[in-house]
């Protein structure tokens, strides 16, 4: 039998051609290589870039929070937007749960609304955990379209209110007591209209002194697919879709807001502006 | 038999603070039938409160059992205990904690309206009760334009707006004088045995208690 055939090695190179003379080594240059080399080293310095990124952008994010939230002046983070928007949200979503529906429907009236607060006052900070507690006169403007009893569209509550910065560095956790006077009334907003013969006694909606955006489209329409609850009072409400003013002649915002909405009508028949609004 | 509107069993509630427990309620069993007007009788600190902010589902850190309207209100998520609120209870506070930007009437229709009613029922329905109550002519009258007895009264036909099945009332009439706290006590009475209404009125007065319908005892957290 024959011998297999030996085992194939790489020929040694003899000292007269040495290894430039090789060809198994002369498929990958220098320049080759170098650009092999290359490549790797981007990939390694991406990868790293977006590891450190992603873990520093955590921490930079609760670091930067934190840091915000008590290195701020404690009478500032009294009278910041950032806590006037969170006064603002927490009564909407108070009203909607004291109604029992249209919880988003509230969300987004609540983007259109406009809180103040005047005299806004540091009653006492805690330095230790970064809390305040404030106090201050709150007037909570609603857009036009919307009211509450009354035909009013302005609330106005002495309120008590604290922040402390979140555990998870989300931002600062706002507790609001005494807002009864604006989370009570709050709860019966409705789109102003008036049920057919009521003669209409209010006047129509006007911009407010602050720039609003228009009233989202039927903000107190069921989400698709779902049917909105029964009405649990004994007395079904009359249905009434005719706004408080000519939509011919509906020129703000929420005017045509409201006149191009006709699922707000729903809403309006439970209360028509009132003979009594101030 | 009809079901109770109100039926607690082994209710118990305490307060710790620091190293320091204190029992405030021990294991109430209570029981309210319809149309019932059931005096809570008790010094003050025995707990008259405190057992009717558990069964007004006003506050948490209750044991035991409360029954309303035939619902078992201790389980339920705070959505469903403000719709049972809603819907089965009307209350009356030494302080009226009426709107004061809002006039008599309006006070009387927001509670209707937040349950859903139409807007001209509701406004009928507070003429009615402001009307039974002496307040006929004092519908557009803010509370600061109203005295402590016509704003306590306005505070009652709220309670009632909604027909609640069960009121509760805790010294409804506790910052009035005498002689008025006796008018207003007898309205109260009279409005909600005429809306068929129960009511659960906590007090430390014997002689308005004696009116009720039945007293129960309240000393340190339990029935007598």
């Amino acid at each position: 039998m024959a011998d297999p055939l030996p085992p194939q090695s790489p020929p040694e190179p003899s000292p007269e051609t040495g290894p430039r003379d090789a060809a198994p080594t002369r498929r990958w240059s220098p320049a080759v290589l170098a650009l092999i080399g290359a490549g790797l080293l981007i990939l390694l310095l991406i990868g790293l870039a977006a590891w450190r990124g992603s873990g520093d952008q955590d921490r930079l994010g609760d670091n930067q929070n934190a840091s915000a939230t008590r290195a701020e002046d404690p009478e500032k983070r009294c009278a910041s937007q950032r806590t006037y928007d969170l006064i603002k949200r927490d009564l909407f979503r108070r009203a909607a749960a004291l109604r029992g529906s249209d919880q988003a429907a509230f969300d987004k009236l609540s983007a259109y609304s406009v809180v103040r607060m005047e005299a806004p006052v540091l009653k006492s900070d805690d330095e230790d955990v970064g809390s305040v507690s404030c106090t201050g006169a709150l007037t909570l403007d609603l857009p036009p379209g919307v009211a509450v009893v009354g035909g009013r569209r302005s609330l106005t509550a002495d309120v008590d209110y604290s922040l402390q910065p979140a555990a998870d560095g989300s931002g600062d956790v706002l507790t609001l007591s005494s807002a009864d006077s604006i989370v009570t009334p709050l709860a019966t907003l409705a789109r102003i209209g008036r049920p057919a013969g009521e003669p209409l006694t209010t006047p129509p909606p006007t911009e407010p002194s602050a720039p609003l955006a228009p009233i989202p489209d039927d903000p107190f329409a069921p989400p698709p697919g779902s049917a909105s609850p029964p009405a649990p009072s004994p007395e079904p409400p009359v249905a009434s879709s005719s706004p408080s003013f000519n939509c011919r002649n509906a020129r703000t915002r929420g005017e045509i807001a409201v006149c191009g909405d006709a699922g707000l009508a729903t809403s309006t028949a439970r209360w028509p502006p009132s003979s009594t609004a101030r | 038999m009809s079901e109770p509107v109100l039926q607690t069993r082994g209710l118990k509630r305490s307060f710790t603070q620091g190293d320091v427990t204190i029992e405030v309620l021990r294991g109430v069993d209570l029981t309210v039938a319809p149309g019932e007007i059931v005096a809570l009788l008790g010094p003050s600190g025995s707990g008259k409160s405190t057992l009717l902010q558990a069964v007004g589902l006003l506050e948490g850190g209750f044991e035991g059992s409360i029954r309303i309207n035939g619902r078992e209100a201790a389980s339920l998520d705070n959505d469903a205990r403000t719709e049972l609120r809603r819907e089965a209870l009307g209350f009356v506070y030494q302080f009226h904690h009426l709107l004061p930007d809002f006039d008599a009437r309006e006070n009387v229709v927001l509670p209707q309206l937040i349950k859903g009613a139409e807007l001209a029922a509701a406004r009928a329905r507070a003429d009615q009760l402001l009307s039974a109550l002496g307040l006929g002519q004092r519908l557009d009258h803010r509370p600061s334009k109203l005295s402590g007895g016509e704003q306590q009264r306005v505070a009652v036909a709220r309670a009632l707006a909604n027909r609640p099945p069960l009121v509760l009332a805790d010294e409804p009439t506790g910052n009035l004088d005498e002689a008025t706290a006796d008018i207003v006590f007898a309205e109260f009475v009279t409005l909600v045995r005429g809306e068929g209404s129960a009511a659960l009125v906590a007090t430390h007065n014997e002689r308005i208690a004696a009116k009720m319908d039945r007293v129960l005892r309240l000393h340190e957290g339990v029935l007598e």
